[in-house]
C-alpha cells in the first residue's frame, strides 16, 4: 500500500536525508565557530594519493609531550584507558605542548584539549584537481626551507573533538596562495 | 461500406502486435495447437494491451536526450568546480535535494492515485519504475553530499562514519517507498559496504591489546559468519516479505548465496595448513548461529514440502560442521580433500535446489560440478597438459561430462523426481502451465 501525504512517515522518509545533510553543515559551522583554533607543526607528509582522491597527505608532529605536568594523570591508551592530549600554549600561536593524560581534566588546567586519535586522525586536506600539483610543490619548498614552516590549523571543540581549518604554508593559507576558492568558514578568533 | 471498415480494423489489430509474436501464432496455428478463432481472440486481447503499453522508443530516445543534457550539465560544473564557492556548492546541494524530495513526493502521490484508480497495469508498472528510480537517484544523491559536506570542511570521520551515516538517514526512505530489485540490489550492496567498513573498524581497534591479533580475527569470523544468517533470517520475516517480496528475495537470495561462498570457501582451506585452534571460538560460535537457523527453517519457510525444509536443514547444518571440521582440526595441506567436499558441498546445494524445485539453480549447480571435476583433473594431471596425450584425454574428459550433462541434468530435474509444488511469492509458481509438446496425455494443449 503506497503512502499518501498524510502519512507522517512520508514526510520522514522524504525529510530524514535533507535534515541530515543539513545538519552536517551546521555541526561543522558550530563546531568552527565556538572552537579554539591551534596550529600543529605538519610532518611526513606525501604527495597526493591518487587512490584516495585528490588529498594532500601528511602527519602531524605530537611528539612534543610534557613529563610530569602538575595535576595531570598519566594514561596509558594501550590498555584500552580513554586517554586525551592535555595542550599548553595560546591558540594561534607556535605550536602547542601536549602532555597525555586522562580526559577528567581539572578546569583552566590546559589552554586545550584533543581526545587522543583525534589529532594523530587529521592526517589529509582536500586540495581541488586543478591545483593539485602546485600545492605539492608549494608544500614541498616550504618544508624544505623550513620544517616549521608547514601548519595545520585545527579548530578544538571543548570537549575535544578536532575539525581541520586550513593549510598554512609560510604563514598563508595555502588555498589563498593558490588562487583557489577559500574555503569560507568561520575565520580564526 | 462495413467490409472495409471491418478491414481497417482488422489492419490496426495486426499492426498492433509484434511480427515475433505473428510469427509464433501462424506457426501454432500451422502445428494445430490454436484454431483460428482463439489466434482472433489472442490478436483482439494484444491489440487492446498494446494501446497501454510502454512506448520503448520514445522513452529510450527521451533517456537519451536526458542523459545528454545530465552529462553536459555535470561537464559544466566540473570545469569550473574548484571556481564555484563552497557556499554556493552547499547551497545549490541543498536546493538539488529540496527538488528531488519535492519530486518524489509528487511521484508518490501520483503512484497512489494510479493505484485507486483502474490505470492500466502497464501504466502503474511504468509509475512504480520510476518512483524506484527517484527513490535510487536520492539516495545515491545523499551519499554524495555528506561527501561533499566532508570535502567542503575537511572533515576526516573515513569512511565508515560516511556511509553509517548514510544507510540510517536513507533507511525509511528505501524501506517506505522502495519496491523493486533493482533497488534492493542497490541498497543491499550499499548496507554490506556499510557492514564490512564497520567489521573493518571493529577488527582494528580490537587489535591494539594483548591477543589482539586472535581476537580481531575471531571478531571477523563471526562477523562473516553471522551475515548470510542474518539476511536470510532477516529476509523470511512474513510481514517483511508480504510488504516487500522483491527486497525479502534479493536478501534470502543473498544469503544463501553467502553459504554457498562461505562452504565452498571451507573447502579450499584444504588447500592450506590449519595450526591447532586457529579458529576455534569463532567457527563454533557461527556453527550454533547456523544450526538456529536450520531450526527455525519450518517457520521461516512454512510453504515447502518438508522434503526442501530437509533440504536447506541440511544445508545449512551440513556448511556449519564443515566449517568447524576444517577450521578447528589441525590438518596439513591435503588438495584430494578440498576437491571431494567441494563436490559434496555442490551436490548438497544441487539436491536442495531439486526439493525446492529451483530447476535452474539445479541445472547451475550440476554444470559446477562437471566444473569442479574439470578442475580437480588440471589439478592432477596439470603437467600432463604440456603433452598431446594430456591435451586429448583432458579434451576427452570435457566432450563426456558435456555429454553427461546434456543427457542426464533434464531428467535429474523431471517434476516426478521432486515432491508436489508448493507456492512461494518470490517465485513462480511451480505449476504455471507452459506450452509443451510433451503433454502426459500426448495431445496438444489448447
Amino acid at each position: 500500500m503506497s503512502p499518501t501525504l498524510r502519512d507522517g512517515r512520508l514526510w520522514l522518509a522524504l525529510t530524514l536525508p535533507l535534515l541530515v545533510i543539513a545538519g552536517s553543515i551546521l555541526r561543522a559551522e558550530f563546531h568552527l565557530v565556538q572552537a579554539d583554533v591551534f596550529h600543529f607543526e605538519v610532518a611526513g607528509y606525501d604527495p597526493r594519493d591518487l587512490l584516495r582522491g585528490h588529498y594532500l597527505r601528511f602527519s602531524l608532529t605530537l611528539d612534543r609531550a610534557v613529563a610530569g605536568h602538575d595535576g595531570l594523570a598519566a594514561c596509558d591508551p594501550a590498555q584500552g584507558e580513554a586517554c586525551c592530549h592535555c595542550l599548553l600554549g595560546s591558540p594561534e600561536s607556535a605550536p602547542p605542548l601536549l602532555t597525555l593524560t586522562t580526559c577528567e581534566i581539572p578546569e583552566a588546567t590546559c589552554d586545550g584539549v584533543a581526545r587522543y586519535g583525534e589529532l594523530a586522525a587529521l592526517d589529509r586536506f582536500y586540495v581541488p584537481e586543478a591545483h593539485a600539483l602546485e600545492a605539492e610543490a608549494l608544500l614541498g619548498e616550504a618544508r624544505q626551507r623550513d620544517p616549521g614552516a608547514a601548519l595545520l590549523a585545527v579548530a578544538l571543540s571543548q570537549n575535544g573533538e578536532a575539525q581541520i581549518v586550513d593549510l598554512i604554508v609560510d604563514g598563508m593559507p595555502l588555498l589563498e596562495q593558490l588562487g583557489a576558492e577559500r574555503f569560507d568558514a568561520p575565520r580564526e578568533p | 461500406m462495413s467490409g472495409a471498415k471491418s478491414d481497417r480494423s482488422n489492419y490496426a489489430v495486426a499492426m498492433s502486435i509484434s511480427r515475433s509474436l505473428r510469427r509464433r501464432l501462424d506457426d501454432w496455428l500451422q502445428a494445430g495447437l490454436l484454431d483460428p478463432e482463439a489466434v482472433a481472440r489472442i490478436e483482439q486481447h494484444e491489440a487492446e494491451r498494446g494501446s497501454d503499453a510502454r512506448p520503448m522508443l520514445l522513452w529510450a530516445l527521451a533517456g537519451l536526450g536526458g542523459l545528454a543534457v545530465s552529462i553536459g550539465l555535470i561537464s559544466l560544473v566540473a570545469a569550473n568546480w574548484s571556481e564555484i564557492p563552497a557556499s554556493g556548492k552547499l547551497a545549490a546541494d541543498l536546493c538539488l535535494g529540496v527538488l528531488l524530495a519535492l519530486g518524489l513526493g509528487r511521484q508518490v502521490v501520483a503512484t497512489s492515485h494510479s493505484a485507486a484508480s483502474d490505470a492500466a497495469p502497464n501504466a502503474a508498472t511504468a509509475a512504480a519504475g520510476f518512483r524506484d528510480a527517484l527513490v535510487l537517484v536520492y539516495s545515491l544523491f545523499t551519499l554524495s553530499s555528506l561527501a561533499l559536506v566532508g570535502q567542503i570542511y575537511q572533515l576526516g570521520g573515513g569512511v565508515t562514519a560516511l556511509l553509517s551515516i548514510w544507510t540510517l538517514a536513507t533507511a525509511p526512505l528505501v524501506l517506505l517507498l522502495g519496491r523493486g530489485r533493482m533497488l534492493a540490489v542497490v541498497w543491499l550492496s550499499g548496507l554490506l559496504a556499510t557492514y564490512a567498513a564497520l567489521v573493518v573498524d571493529l577488527a582494528a581497534a580490537l587489535e591494539h591489546g594483548p591477543d589482539g591479533g586472535r581476537r580481531a580475527g575471531e571478531a571477523v569470523g563471526v562477523a562473516i559468519g553471522l551475515l548470510p544468517a542474518a539476511l536470510i533470517g532477516v529476509a523470511r520475516i512474513e510481514p517483511w516479505r508480504r510488504a516487500k517480496p522483491q527486497f525479502s528475495a534479493i536478501f534470502a537470495g543473498a544469503g544463501w548465496l553467502g553459504v554457498g561462498i562461505l562452504g565452498f570457501g571451507f573447502t579450499l582451506v584444504w588447500y592450506e595448513d590449519v595450526p591447532a585452534d586457529a579458529f576455534e571460538r569463532s567457527a563454533l560460535l557461527c556453527a550454533v548461529i547456523w544450526a538456529g537457523l536450520a531450526a527455525l527453517v519450518p517457520w521461516l519457510y512454512p510453504d515447502h514440502s518438508p522434503r526442501a525444509q530437509l533440504g536447506l536443514r541440511a544445508t545449512l547444518l551440513g556448511i556449519a560442521a564443515l566449517g568447524v571440521f576444517s577450521l578447528t582440526v589441525p590438518h596439513a595441506e591435503s588438495g584430494l580433500t578440498a576437491a571431494l567436499l567441494g563436490l559434496i558441498v555442490l551436490a548438497l546445494f544441487a539436491w536442495t535446489a531439486l526439493q525446492m524445485e529451483e530447476r535452474r539453480l539445479f541445472h547451475l549447480l550440476t554444470a559446477a560440478i562437471g566444473l569442479r571435476l574439470l578442475v580437480i583433473y588440471f589439478e592432477v594431471f596439470g603437467s600432463l597438459l604440456q603433452t598431446g596425450l594430456g591435451l586429448l584425454s583432458g579434451g576427452l574428459l570435457t566432450l563426456l561430462l558435456t555429454w553427461l550433462w546434456f543427457r542426464h541434468s533434464p531428467a535429474w530435474a523431471e517434476p516426478g523426481s521432486s515432491p508436489g509444488p508448493h507456492s512461494d511469492p518470490e517465485r513462480e509458481p511451480a505449476s504455471t502451465p507452459t506450452p509443451t509438446r510433451d503433454e502426459p496425455d500426448g495431445k496438444p494443449r489448447k
